[in-house]
Formats: C-alpha cells, sequence, structure tokens
C-alpha cells in the first residue's frame, strides 16, 4: 500500500484542510512563514491546474526543494534563536507541512501529511481555546477525515465522503465525551515548557515607568528586571484578565473593587519594581478585619506568574490550591499559573495591615537622591500646610482635584524627571501617574507609601452573574502607612477622575469600544447589542469553566457532584472502560444491525432457510425454491411433509398473491423444527 | 484425544461461519502513536482542548473499526469453475461477490496465496505470501459483482485453488479486515506447449497402419452424421441451411500421413515435462490443421480423432501423466 500512486484531486482537498487549519498561525507569524505557505500550495495547486513540474520529476526542483527547507531552518533561527519554543515549533510544523504537501507522493506521504495536519490543529489550541476554534477543529477533522476515505475508496462521490466522514465524527463523539470527563487529568507539565508556552497578547507588568520608555524599548515586559509602563497598553485590550462568581449574590460596590497585584516599593526616578522577593518573605503580615465578608470564587486566566488578584484582603481559601499571603498583602500561588485555574477565597474591604508595625518601613520612605526637587519643594509646602500626615493625604489628593489635571489615556510623552514633568508641565497622565507621583510626594515628606498595582472595576453580566475583569480594568493606585492605622489605601486617581473608580473604566473609553459604529447609536439596538453580548459573554463564561477549564481539580468536583466517592485514577480508569465497553457494544449493534425485511412472506421463509441451513442444508443461490424443498426433503425425510407444505405455501403466497394464506405459512414456519 | 478435540473444534468454527480478522494497519499504528503524542502534548501544556481532540480521533479510530469490520465482514464470495489453461499462462477465475447487506461494501480486494500450505508460525508473515489480484470497488447493497481474477500457473496437473483472501482497509485505511474463504477447487493445468521437433508425419511410427481411410482433410469424402465432439469448421453449413440436419465434411487422407503421437518419438528429449511439453505442441499443431491424431502414452492409449472432447481428452491425459 505504501507505494500506491493517489488520486490527485484528493490533493486539494488535503491542501484545503491544511490551509484552514494553517490560516490562524499564518496572521501572527512572521510573513515568510506564511509567504513560504502560500508559495508551496501555489506550486502544488499550478501542478494541477497547469501541470507544472513537481520536484519528483525533476532534479533541479528537487535542488531547489531542499534549498528552501534549508532556507526556512535559517530564517528560523534568525527570527527565534536557537530554542525552539512554542512559536517556532509551530512556524516550523507550518512551512514543513507545505514543503511535504509538494512532494506527496504516494499512500504513505499522504498519511504522513495528513497525520501532521491533525498535529496542526492542536498546536491551535495552544493560542486560543475559543468555541470558534473546536469549531474550525471539527472542520477540520472531518475534511481530512473525508480525504482519508477518498484516498481509500476513489469511486465515492465527495458528497458522499463528506456525509460518511461526517457520520464517524458524530459517532465518535460519545467515545470523545467520556474519555473527556473521565480520563483521569494529569497536572502538567511532565516536561520542561517552552518560555513562551502560555504567553497571552497582554497581562499585567511587574513593574512600571513613567515616561516615553514603555514603547520604545519593544513590546515584550515579561521579565523581573524590565520595567514596562505597559498599564496604558494592557488598557487597550478586551481580553479577561479573570471572572469572579461571588457567594449568595453579594458583590462590593463599584468603589470597592480593588483587586490586588503586584506591591511595587523600589523606584530609581522613573520606573518602580517589587521588592526582592526573599526581603518580604522575612516578615509575615498582621491583618484583623472589621467589615462584612465577600465569599466569591475566582477563575484566573493563565499568565504564567504567581499573583492571584485577591479582592483587597483575602482572609479565607477553601480550595486546595497552595498558596501564600505576602507581608505586602499579595496572594501568590507557589505553582505559577500555567492553565485556567480556580480559587475560592473569602476577602474583606474593611481592615487593619500591619496597624502595628511595618517592618519594610525604610523601603516604604526610599526615593532616589537629587531627583524630583521641584515635586520634593511642593511636598515640603503641602506638609508644613497640613496638621498631620492624615491631613497631608487629603491636602495632596484635595491638590490633584483642584489643580487642572487631567485623565487620559494618551498621555503626552514625559522625558528627564518624568515626575516633575508631569506634576508641574502636563498634568495629564493615567493612574500610573498620578499613583507614582503621589507616592513620591507622600515619600518626600516622610509619609511611608506603596504602589500597588492590580485591577479595579468589574462588569457584572446579568445573564450569569459572573463578574469579569478584563485586561483594560487594569490599574495602579497608592498605599500609605498611618501609625495605628496601617496601610490605607489611597486613589489619587480618583481625586482626579472620579468616574474611573465609580463607574469603571467603561464610561472612560471611546464610544467605538463600547458598541458597534453600525448600530448608529439607535439606543433600542444598542440595547439588544447589549443583551447578546452577555450572553455570548455568560456561554463563554461556562465555556471557559468547565471546557477549558476542565482539569484535575475540576474533574475531581464534577465526579464527586455525580456521586462518585474520593474519585481516583483507579475508579475512573474502572468506569471508562464499563462505558467504552457499553459504547463499543452499541455501536456495534446500531452498525450491524440491519433493518428486517418488510414482506412478510419473504422474511418468514428466510426465516424457514435460516432454520434448514442450521441442519446443514444451505439454499444456494442459484437454487429455487422447489429445488430447494426437493434437495431439503431428500436431506431431511422425517420433515419432508413439513418441508414440502411451506414451500407449496411460499409459492402460493409469492407467485398466486393469495394473501388469505399468510397466517398459515407463518404458523408452519413458526412450528417448523428439524430437531427430532 | 487430539483427534476429539480437533473434531470438536472444526464443528464449532463451522457453525460459526467464517471468521473476520481485524487488525491495524501501518497507518493504524501511526495514528495511535499521533493520538498518544497530542496527548502527551496536551497533558504537558495543560491544553484541555488538545485533551479534547486527541479524544475526538481516539473516537474516531475506535469508530473506524467498526465500520472497517461491517465492510469486510459481510461480504460473500463464490468462486467459479475455472477453464483449464497451460502452465505459464494465467488461470481465469470467476468470483461472484455477494453483498446480502442493504449498505454498499466498498474497496474489497481479492488476494490469492499459491502455497498456503507452507504455514509460518508468526501469522504476519504468511500474509506477504499473498498477492492482491483485484479489488471490487464498491458492491451496492443487495447486489452482486462478477469479477475475474488471474491466477498464474507454473505446473501441470490439478492445481488446487486453495485459499483466497477477502480484504479491505476501507474507510481510513486504519485497520485491515480480512478473512479467508477456501474455494474447494482445483484447476486443469495442462502441459506447456513447447519443444522444436517436427510434427511425425513419416508414418514409420508404425501403429495403426491397417486404417486407411483417415478423416483428413485433403480430398473431399462424403458426408457423415454430426457427432457432438466434431470440429466446428468441419461441419457442411449450407446443408445444413437446406434441411437441417448436421452433417460433417469428411475428407480422405493419403495413406501414412495420419498421425501418431507416440511417446517414443520424443524419447530423445531428457525430462518427462518437455517430453510432456512437445506431445502437447505436436497435438495442438495437429488440432489446428484440423488432423486427426492418436496419443499413445506409455501407460495410455488414445485411438485417434479429432474435435474438442477428443482434444481435452488428450490434454488431460498430458496433464495428468504420471501423477
Amino acid at each position: 500500500m505504501t507505494n500506491k500512486p493517489i488520486p490527485q484531486s484528493v490533493i486539494i482537498w488535503l491542501m484545503a484542510a491544511l490551509s484552514i487549519s494553517a490560516l490562524p498561525h499564518l496572521i501572527y507569524q512572521p510573513l515568510w512563514v506564511a509567504g513560504l505557505f502560500v508559495l508551496m500550495m501555489s506550486w502544488r495547486v499550478m501542478h494541477h491546474w497547469r501541470g507544472w513540474l513537481l520536484p519528483v520529476q525533476k532534479r533541479s526542483l528537487k535542488w531547489l526543494h531542499s534549498l528552501g527547507a534549508v532556507l526556512t531552518i535559517v530564517l528560523l533561527f534568525a527570527n527565534y534563536g536557537l530554542t525552539i519554543g512554542r512559536d517556532a515549533g509551530v512556524a516550523l510544523l507550518t512551512v514543513m507541512l507545505a514543503f511535504k504537501v509538494v512532494e506527496i507522493n504516494n499512500h504513505r506521504d499522504f498519511y504522513m501529511a495528513c497525520f501532521l495536519g491533525f498535529f496542526l490543529v492542536t498546536t491551535n489550541f495552544f493560542y486560543t481555546q475559543n468555541m470558534l476554534v473546536v469549531g474550525l477543529m471539527i472542520g477540520v477533522v472531518i475534511m481530512l477525515t473525508a480525504s482519508l476515505i477518498h484516498i481509500n475508496s476513489p469511486v465515492l462521490s465527495s458528497k458522499a465522503r463528506l456525509k460518511l466522514a461526517g457520520d464517524m465524527v458524530l459517532q465518535a463523539l460519545p467515545v470523545m465525551l467520556v474519555l473527556f470527563v473521565l480520563f483521569p487529568r494529569i497536572p502538567g507539565p511532565i516536561w520542561g515548557l517552552p518560555a513562551d508556552a502560555n504567553a497571552g497578547s497582554e497581562q499585567l507588568p511587574d513593574g512600571m515607568t513613567l515616561g516615553s520608555s514603555s514603547r520604545s524599548a519593544g513590546s515584550t515586559g515579561m521579565s523581573d528586571e524590565l520595567l514596562m509602563g505597559r498599564i496604558s497598553e494592557v488598557i487597550q485590550s478586551d481580553a479577561i484578565a479573570f471572572r469572579v462568581e461571588f457567594a449568595d449574590d453579594r458583590y462590593p460596590p463599584n468603589n470597592q473593587r480593588y483587586w490586588r497585584g503586584p506591591v511595587l516599593w523600589t523606584t530609581d526616578g522613573t520606573g518602580w519594581r517589587p521588592l526582592d522577593r526573599d526581603i518580604v518573605n522575612q516578615f509575615s503580615p498582621a491583618l484583623s478585619v472589621t467589615s462584612e465578608a465577600y465569599r466569591y470564587t475566582m477563575t484566573l486566566e493563565a499568565h504564567n506568574r504567581n499573583w492571584l488578584f485577591a479582592l483587597d484582603m483575602p482572609t479565607d481559601k477553601q480550595s486546595a490550591m497552595s498558596t501564600n499571603f505576602t507581608a505586602d498583602g499579595l496572594l501568590t500561588s507557589e505553582q505559577k499559573l500555567r492553565s485556567r485555574s480556580q480559587i475560592e477565597l473569602t476577602s474583606h474591604t474593611q481592615y487593619l495591615f500591619n496597624a502595628e508595625k511595618e517592618p519594610l518601613l525604610k523601603a516604604a520612605l526610599q526615593l532616589p537622591a537629587n531627583q524630583h526637587p521641584r515635586t520634593k519643594q511642593l511636598a515640603l509646602e503641602l506638609r508644613q500646610a497640613s496638621q498631620d500626615d492624615a491631613d497631608y493625604v487629603q491636602t495632596v489628593l484635595n491638590y490633584f482635584n483642584e489643580q487642572p489635571f487631567y485623565y487620559t489615556l494618551r498621555p503626552a510623552a514625559l522625558s528627564g524627571d518624568t515626575v516633575d514633568q508631569f506634576l508641574f508641565e502636563s498634568k495629564e497622565g493615567f493612574c500610573e501617574h498620578y499613583a507614582a507621583s503621589f507616592a513620591v510626594l507622600m515619600r518626600a515628606a516622610g509619609v511611608p507609601a506603596r504602589i500597588v498595582t492590580g485591577y479595579q472595576g468589574g462588569e457584572i453580566n446579568p445573564v450569569d452573574d459572573v463578574m469579569v475583569i478584563r485586561q483594560r480594568d487594569a490599574h495602579a493606585w497608592a498605599e500609605v502607612w498611618l501609625p495605628f492605622k496601617g496601610w490605607q489605601r489611597v486613589d489619587p486617581t480618583a481625586a482626579v477622575s472620579p468616574n474611573r473608580v465609580e463607574m469603571g473604566i467603561n464610561d472612560l473609553l471611546p464610544d467605538s469600544r463600547r458598541s458597534p459604529a453600525f448600530l448608529g447609536g439607535n439606543l433600542g439596538l444598542e440595547n439588544l447589542w447589549q443583551d447578546v453580548k452577555n450572553n455570548w459573554g455568560a456561554l463563554n463564561n461556562a465555556w471557559d469553566i468547565w471546557v477549558v477549564g476542565y482539569g484535575p481539580a475540576l474533574q475531581k468536583a464534577l465526579l464527586s457532584m455525580l456521586g462518585m466517592q474520593q474519585p481516583d485514577w483507579q475508579k475512573m480508569v474502572l468506569w471508562l472502560a464499563i462505558l467504552i465497553s457499553l459504547i463499543f457494544s452499541v455501536i456495534a449493534l446500531l452498525m450491524l444491525w440491519q433493518k428486517p425485511i418488510a414482506d412478510p412472506v419473504q422474511r418468514y421463509y428466510q426465516h424457514f432457510c435460516h432454520k434448514l441451513a442450521k441442519s446443514g442444508v444451505q439454499r444456494e443461490a442459484h437454487e429455487g425454491a422447489q429445488d430447494f424443498a426437493q434437495r431439503a426433503a431428500a436431506r431431511l425425510p422425517e420433515q419432508q411433509a413439513q418441508i414440502g407444505k411451506i414451500s407449496a405455501l411460499y409459492r402460493r403466497l409469492r407467485y398466486r398473491q393469495e394473501s388469505t394464506l399468510l397466517d398459515e405459512f407463518i404458523k408452519a414456519v413458526k412450528q417448523f423444527s428439524t430437531r427430532r | 484425544m487430539l483427534a476429539v478435540l480437533q473434531k470438536q473444534w472444526h464443528r464449532l468454527t463451522a457453525t460459526r461461519g467464517r471468521r473476520v480478522y481485524i487488525m491495524p494497519s501501518r497507518a493504524g499504528y501511526g495514528y495511535a502513536a499521533l493520538i498518544l503524542l497530542m496527548l502527551l502534548g496536551a497533558i504537558n501544556y495543560n491544553n484541555s482542548l488538545g485533551h479534547l481532540l486527541s479524544f475526538l480521533l481516539a473516537g474516531i479510530g475506535h469508530v473506524v473499526m467498526h465500520h472497517s469490520y461491517r465492510n469486510a465482514r459481510y461480504v460473500e464470495c463464490r468462486p467459479g469453475q475455472p477453464q483449464p489453461v497451460f502452465a505459464g499462462q494465467a488461470l481465469k477465475l470467476p468470483i461472484y461477490l455477494d453483498n446480502p447487506r442493504n449498505h454498499a461494501l466498498t474497496a474489497i480486494d481479492i488476494a490469492y496465496c499459491q502455497n498456503v500450505t507452507k504455514r509460518r508460525w508468526n501469522p504476519l508473515q504468511n500474509f506477504s505470501q499473498y498477492q492482491t489480484l483485484a479489488r471490487a470497488e464498491q458492491i451496492p447493497g443487495q447486489q452482486s459483482l462478477l469479477l475475474q481474477i488471474a491466477i498464474p500457473t507454473d505446473k501441470r496437473g490439478w492445481q488446487d485453488l486453495g485459499r483466497l483472501r477477502l480484504s479491505s482497509v476501507f474507510p481510513l485505511g486504519l485497520f485491515f479486515c480480512w478473512s479467508f474463504i477456501d474455494s474447494n477447487r482445483r484447476a486443469l493445468i495442462y502441459p506447456k506447449p513447447e519443444g522444436q521437433l517436427p510434427l511425425p508425419d513419416t508414418g514409420s511410427s508404425g501403429v495403426k497402419q491397417q486404417q486407411l481411410q483417415q478423416a483428413g482433410r485433403d480430398e473431399f469424402a462424403g458426408f457423415q452424421k454430426y457427432r457432438v465432439g466434431d470440429a466446428r469448421h468441419q461441419i457442411a453449413w449450407k446443408a445444413l441451411a437446406r434441411d437441417d440436419v448436421m452433417r460433417t465434411k469428411q475428407f480422405s487422407q493419403p495413406k501414412g500421413s495420419q498421425l501418431t503421437l507416440d511417446w517414443q518419438a520424443v524419447a530423445d528429449l531428457t525430462g518427462t515435462e518437455h517430453k510432456l511439453s512437445q506431445l502437447c505442441q505436436w497435438l495442438l499443431q495437429a488440432d489446428a490443421a484440423g488432423r486427426s491424431y492418436s496419443l499413445s502414452l506409455p501407460n495410455l492409449q488414445i485411438a485417434s480423432g479429432l474435435g474438442d472432447a477428443h482434444r481435452q481428452q488428450c490434454l488431460k491425459a498430458l496433464a495428468l501423466y504420471d501423477q
């Protein structure tokens, strides 16, 4: 079978399937990947269409083809370096598959390309796992299956092939579902992951810097050392950061929805970064809470970091996830969040944090020497005008409120002493600028302060009552430490733009981000649009939690819910075996069962023949009823009378249409027995 | 004891009908490896949809097994009776394939193995002996198909047609499903006609010289009533058209020109097969010339005659000589 030539049209099908599964990759991969892919596919298409020669047909073309493959490797290294990560691996697979298509010459090549095509579908899931990609997956699987059918039977029409492939995919669904639910999920990774394994397009940076350097230095922003002011970039994204489901439908008010991320302590004048973990972890936090508790379940998207973005101060944890609550009030996970993860928490929004004693006070007062002279001057003036530290905080907030400061997502670029320039010249910026300059003003006056980054706000979807926090809700605010009051949250952005905190970022975004322009501002249509969006959001939410987020933890929870006590892999495998055998038998029965013949005369006559066949008298295909009866009677003399009667009845029913004899015939066949 | 068990086993297999086997093909093993690889990747990346796709492919693999079995299970095969051929010629064996089901059966291959008797311990090695000879692309539901396969021959005598293998990899080529059909047929293979010796025309071979008047074709000698086996070209068609009686034209032959195909005449040739081949060659030449001939083998004498029946009788005698 390996060296048989293959029908040419089957390759067109294969190429269509491969192109569809490669399409999402071609969009973000470097241009040469798409270029080579299209080039190779066109070569094969031109072979069919215009009879262009293929590499196997001409030696020089073979050289050209090999040269192209070498060029791919060179481009790959030039583009991605020597380590093969996720993106590089996908680029390699995509281009090599296209090169393979030009070479397909026999069954074996074809199967190889087809199997690699299945693999290419999987790679899409490393980037997106939404319902659209699953639709694409099913479409491509049907097409590839149809092309496998084609190569095994060239006589079937394309419609019949597609129908058979579709049927097979449908029939495969029960096994797929059972395996999906019951196959014991192992928490990965089994071996190392490439660095770019779960890299999303946007996420909160772990440091920030003011001024113009944010865009010029590239946009990776993943390293712990690089400090990029990426919050404004993050705000451009509508991607979901996490979802929260509150127990008992009790939600904190909008101005209390502060989701704490990395805490920034150290500044060099332009950038801010967290304290070394080792220093922070020497201490433990002292937390006492005063208000009522909120219980909620968070579903965090993978961001390859440890941060968990709890609502303010988490006080209790119901999940098994091993976490750490740091001395600066950040909830972190032991493991990096490499996949969508769920955690159940209890939080308080009114609290006293390290009220008695703050061990890191010195770090909260650090300022670079010889920088921000004007800001320091302003701090001293304002501090002298205030009675105490608490009053000073209010004075600074009033200053922000009364002076002509503007909240904008596209501030003018800053250079030089960024804090001074922002406070005294440009006076326009977003949360980062306000939080940073506020912290500098505090520290300059001897008030311990730090910056907290995270998310503020969250929209509740009325369909499933799940609060969705998106990347655009990214925020930065300040905290000051006051004796006996501990760390107090101060959001200078709220002083400038109260709407940002009261209503969420949504109102500050341009209209085009909220509803599409073609609705033309029609209120009814916009409400409808919102409804559709809410329902779609709820559906996606369920999908993300139940399908995409289905992992070891959720599997245990679901199986316990279904009544399996203490699910472990033995029980899962046992149930898997039972259910798969069941499905196996059901499918076998459905496929092998054949509708009985509609005509009762024919059916009972076959029944009669079957009975005779059991005792060794097989009716030959060419044998008429009468000849057969004679032969059978000769072989079974004791049943001679019955055999004669039945076949006589049969002939009269069948050829003379004496339908009144039917009952007698059926009765005779039923009574007929070859046993003595 | 063993014989009793064997008998029971045969009874069991007889009542169970034909056995159908199914194994993953090479592509099937590749497919399994692909699923495993994908699953490993999905586990490593904690990728739920990666799991989903691997499981979908596993489900398809499972379903394909059923489809493959159904496709190969129900085809019924009735080998016909082949016409005798000369050794070295391909034996044309008609095969009726019946589909008793309502659905079509697709891409059924018929393979043939010459020496089934050489069983090997590794059952997979038996496969390489089978040679695919024909393929039924599609047998529609409740219909039959007639195929003809050409079986190579090399030795004269009875050739057991042995086993046929019906197999299919439809629909995806992931499973190879097959069953064996014992044809219970044997075919007669005549010796290969070859040899350079001229026809022994001289009459010196000394057999039945007293028969002066032999049926030949040189001079017309009158009509004779038709007998089954007479050569067709000898039938008097014009006379038949006139009065509806079948007659054959008889020709007289000069004395001594009658043909005797004698074992002694080929005594110079070495080897029984060469002798038989030469005799076979002469026989065909004589038959083509319309001359009557007799055959004389060490153990068998066939009187002089002419026509299909005579020719077949002689050829059969040659084929089965010393067997």
